[in-house]
């Protein structure tokens, strides 16, 4: 498959207080053209951190991309400055982020009917009349009723899960190439989000736009992704294909996330332990403190890299990496 | 094929064992707090005025270079000099020793004004806030009614009621202000109410009376703490403005504003003996203005950090 | 309390013989609207609307429903947090329905909430040992500080905590061991009733695990505790309880033993919110089927008339909008309020 996004060697700190933060370490990864990627962790993975990063949305101060490249299209996002013009036009152009709460993302004092076709004006360039046309035909392919009259609405008059629609069409706007999905659909009730995400994946499937699928809910990843990178303690711990992972994950985490999601007629298999902090950290692997397949090696040697152990299946465990000779 | 691989066919060695990592490392309260407190260098000199002048007021006896009521008439309006600092006034007494023994006035004025409004607003305002529906209408009505009524009319009717001196003037003060906390502390308590802890100490059929004391109040201390620094420079200036209008403290008490009243009359030719006075009471307001405003931000949970 | 020991010693699967902890009757909990300078009641939320169930000792009440459809409100009526507009609560035996805040205090002893979030159900102010005790003091369950001390300690043991942070004020753990303090307060006046409101749903995935099975230890230790379970994801919901009630606008739309739900599903409701949540098996995935529900969910100030889910139904005849389907007995302690079942 052809690349459309490839992250090299991304790195994102934050300075806190208490030290410096390795929100994002050392991550790289890619996404193909029209291909649904999930990436799943617990808070402070680093999987939303690492989404900011790419589209220089991490704030600063404190936090800071201190390493790594993101070439989209070939070419590298993270050269450009952070309010620069050609970052302003990749972002909601070439790519659009939908996040958990849309009330952040829509502005509570202009009508969306203004908020869209502005997107459409500034980035396409054509006129206001046209834009209110195309804002309204895309408010009615997410399935809002009466799109035409709803442009002269507030944002506060949607329900939550109309809110998320519209972000849905918003997103799909300019048509951009990549749409990443930040907990797009947490925040909502099950029936909702159901909703949701069938009109996301149809949506993505039928104008081939790739999507980055960030979340914690396994079930949602093993739904609607092809692939999957897991993510734990701001590294990629293990990626590949979805049922590759499930049949047989190659990292101790992944295997107990998959077992710690309640079952029908089976036992829960907890993680034990808490995920570590971020600041000061031994070079040696972060699940260790936790992982019951640990070796006296672990606790000497450091992190493995992700590694691959055929075309797309990579882990960082250094007990697995070792079993298979690689490392 | 990744089939090859698999972690089932790893031995779990039983030696390394899981073992449960501890919480957070502890996190030193007092070290934050200051830290985020001096971090406007303005906020440390507030800080450096009012310690100065705590020192001044409870050391004042041993500072001053004379007696504050000495009379000498042979000394009346000396310019500054070595011997008096600052001159004299109209009868010859030592402007810098009266100013000093001012302080003491002063910061026992602000003290226990901000004490009794404090007790007298918080009280209500943790009934009114705990209390049902009615309870809150009426208090909060009442206070908007208090609070219409302009607080100089109210404290020059207090202060002509109960006369003059300390006792009278720093009701007729803590009176006029009570009502500011009233309102900051039903808002809080409305707050802090919405936290689940109190509906915990609810169903855990703790009684109202400790729920309040124990856990309401204690949560809504913070910025109860900084109106009341900010207070006492309020109720300094208020104390001023009394006897700068004659209610205040009797003659040869060194009360500040009655001295920037009485060096009002040489104001021509002899500035200092008003603005010597007021430039104190300027200090003492923006020193207790600034360390409110450094224990507000460090109070603040925005400011916490990865703490919160 | 009455009952025998043999009784209560058994394993839940059993529970079916044992004494009711908790009774509810046509409960009713109407939320009056106001507005304007003289609050008039302009209408009202009905939060929940003719709830009837009951928790057996030592049995599990899951409670299942999306926002909005009273499950928070119903444990909190439980607890007496609200006064109920009409109907009955028996509790042990009582009657709490109408009992005063000062009456029921004694009683409480025996109840216990724990909450959804964990930074705002401890006391911030109060050291994590403190939170924990505060049950003990205020019931006087120890006598002296030695005893209070060690059963702190105890609790701390018992809900996997190290002992030597009692000292450390909660802002000090994380999501995870602040719900486990959460749970430990719970526990420390011995409760026979424990309403878990959405206990998991802040954590994340792997802390969720560990909870769910501290609940269940803690049951399996002491077999006359009973928890009413709330929350609006199912998986979890089936995993820990014995009897499911499922919510839908202020009502119990089903409620059938955890395992018929699953496997004979019956309101049309309770099978698109099965469908809707998304299983962690992409074989399984690819070839479900989901029920996708169309619109939103009404808001409960005004409910449609009839059976509330027929606006979003994808089964609802001209029936529907007519009268309320009665919850109906279709055997097996199954009950469901549907006209086409």
């Amino acid at each position: 498959m052809e690349k459309l996004l490839d992250v090299k060697g991304l790195s994102t700190e934050f300075r806190t207080e208490r030290g410096i933060v390795k929100a994002v370490n050392n991550v790289s990864y890619h996404v193909g053209k029209g291909e649904i990627l999930g990436i799943v962790g617990e808070s402070g993975s680093g999987k939303s951190v690492s989404q900011l990063s790419l589209m220089q949305l991490v704030p600063n101060p404190p936090g800071k991309v201190v390493a790594g490249t993101a070439a989209f299209d070939g070419v590298n996002l993270l050269k450009f400055g952070r309010k620069s013009r050609e970052m302003c036009a990749i972002r909601g152009r070439e790519v659009s982020m939908i996040f958990q709460e849309p009330m952040t993302s829509l502005n509570p004092a202009m009508n969306i009917g203004n908020q869209m076709s502005e997107v459409l004006m500034t980035h396409l360039g054509i006129e206001k009349a046209d834009a209110l046309e195309r804002s309204a035909d895309m408010l009615a392919q997410v399935g809002i009723a009466d799109s035409k009259k709803r442009l002269a609405d507030y944002p506060h008059q949607f329900s939550g899960g109309m809110r998320q629609r519209v972000m849905i069409a918003m997103a799909m706007l300019c048509t951009p190439k990549l749409i990443i999905a930040d907990e797009a659909t947490t925040a909502l009730d099950a029936t909702i989000q159901a909703q949701l995400l069938e009109l996301l994946y149809s949506i993505v499937s039928e104008h081939g736009v790739a999507l980055t699928m960030v979340t914690h809910n396994l079930g949602v990843v093993a739904r609607y992704a092809q692939r999957v990178n897991v993510m734990y303690a701001g590294r990629i711990v293990e990626t590949g294909m979805v049922k590759d992972i499930w049949a047989s994950p190659l990292h101790p985490y992944t295997e107990g996330l998959i077992s710690c999601v309640p079952k029908l007629d089976e036992k829960l298999e907890a993680i034990p332990g808490m995920p570590p902090t971020l600041i000061n950290r031994p070079p040696t692997c972060p699940f260790l403190a936790r992982c019951k397949y640990r070796q006296k090696s672990c606790f000497d040697d450091p992190a493995a890299e992700l590694t691959f152990v055929d075309d797309v299946h990579a882990t960082s465990c250094n007990v697995m990496l070792k079993e298979a000779g690689l490392l | 094929m990744a089939k090859e691989y698999s972690l089932k066919n790893i031995k779990i060695d039983h030696e390394y064992d899981v073992h449960q990592e501890l919480a957070l490392p502890p996190v030193n309260e007092f070290k934050r707090f200051a830290k985020v407190f001096f971090r406007r260098p303005i906020v440390g000199v507030g800080f450096a005025i009012v310690v100065l002048l705590l020192i001044a007021g409870i050391f004042a006896d041993q500072i001053a270079p004379h007696d504050p009521y000495l009379i000498n008439l042979f000394n009346t309006f000396d310019a500054p000099s070595a011997r008096y600092p600052l001159g004299t006034d109209a009868i010859g007494r030592c402007l810098l020793s009266r100013i000093i023994h001012g302080t003491r006035l002063a910061l026992l004025t602000g003290v226990s004004t901000v004490f009794i409004s404090a007790t007298i607003g918080i009280t209500i305002g943790l009934v009114a806030g705990f209390g049902g529906r009615v309870a809150q209408e009426v208090v909060m009505r009442l206070t908007d009614a208090w609070i219409s009524i302009p607080a100089i009319i109210i404290m020059m009717l207090l202060g002509a009621v109960l006369g003059r001196g300390i006792g009278g003037m720093t009701i007729a003060i803590g009176v006029t202000m009570f009502p500011a906390y009233i309102r900051l502390v039903f808002g809080q308590v409305l707050t802090v109410k919405q936290n689940d802890y109190i509906m915990a100490s609810m169903a855990m059929g703790d009684s109202k009376v400790r729920i309040v004391l124990r856990h309401v109040l204690p949560n809504c201390l913070a910025p109860i703490i900084v109106v009341m620094t900010m207070m006492m420079g309020g109720a300094v200036m208020a104390e001023a403005g009394l006897s700068f209008i004659g209610l205040g403290m009797d003659p040869p008490t060194p009360a500040w504003g009655t001295m920037t009243n009485d060096g009002r009359q040489w104001l021509a030719s002899y500035p200092h003996l008003s603005l010597a006075p007021g430039a104190a009471i300027v200090l003492l307001v923006f020193g207790f203005n600034m360390v409110g405003d450094g224990i507000r931000d460090a109070l603040d949970p925005k400011m916490r950090g990865t703490l919160n | 309390m009455s009952g025998n020991i043999e009784n209560l010693a058994a394993p839940a699967a059993t529970a079916a013989g044992k004494n009711n902890i908790v009774k509810v009757d046509n409960l009713k909990m109407h939320f009056p609207l106001r507005r304007g300078l003289l609050q008039r009641t302009i209408g009202y939320v009905k939060a929940v609307d003719d709830v009837s169930f009951h928790i057996r000792s030592g049995e599990t009440f899951g409670v299942v429903g999306e926002s909005g459809c009273g499950k928070t409100t119903l444990g909190r009526c439980l607890l007496r947090m609200y006064e109920p507009s009409s109907g009955t609560i028996n509790f042990n035996g009582i009657d709490i329905t109408n009992e005063s805040y000062k009456n029921l205090r004694p009683i409480r002893k025996d109840m216990a909430i724990i909450f959804q979030d964990p930074y705002s159900s401890l006391d911030p102010r109060m050291s994590s040992g403190s939170c924990v005790g505060e049950p003990l003091i205020i019931h006087k369950m120890t006598k002296g500080r030695a005893e209070y001390k060690e059963r702190v300690h105890e609790l701390f043991n018992i809900c996997g905590l190290n002992p030597d942070m009692t000292d450390r004020y909660p802002h000090e753990f994380s999501g995870g061991q602040r719900q486990r303090l959460s749970i430990a307060r719970a526990l420390a006046g011995d409760p026979l009733l424990i309403v878990c409101d959405e206990p998991i749903s802040a954590l994340d995935v792997s802390m969720q695990a560990q909870i769910l099975n501290l609940l269940q230890d803690l049951q399996a230790k002491n077999s006359k505790m009973s928890y009413l379970f709330i929350s609006h994801d199912l998986l979890a919901v089936q995993f820990i309880s014995h009897r499911i009630a499922v919510m839908y606008l202020g009502r119990i739309v089903e409620t059938a033993p955890s395992r018929e739900i699953f496997s004979k599903t019956l309101h049309p409701y309770t099978q698109a919110l099965l469908s809707a949540q998304p299983m962690p098996d992409p074989v399984a995935e690819e070839t479900r089927q989901r029920i996708i529900l169309e619109g939103d969910i009404p808001t409960p100030i005004n409910p449609p008339p009839g059976c509330s889910f027929h606006t979003r139904c994808p089964k609802a005849t001209s029936a529907c909008s007519e009268s309320i389907p009665p919850l109906r007995d279709v055997g097996g302690e199954h009950y469901v309020a549907c006209h086409l079942v």
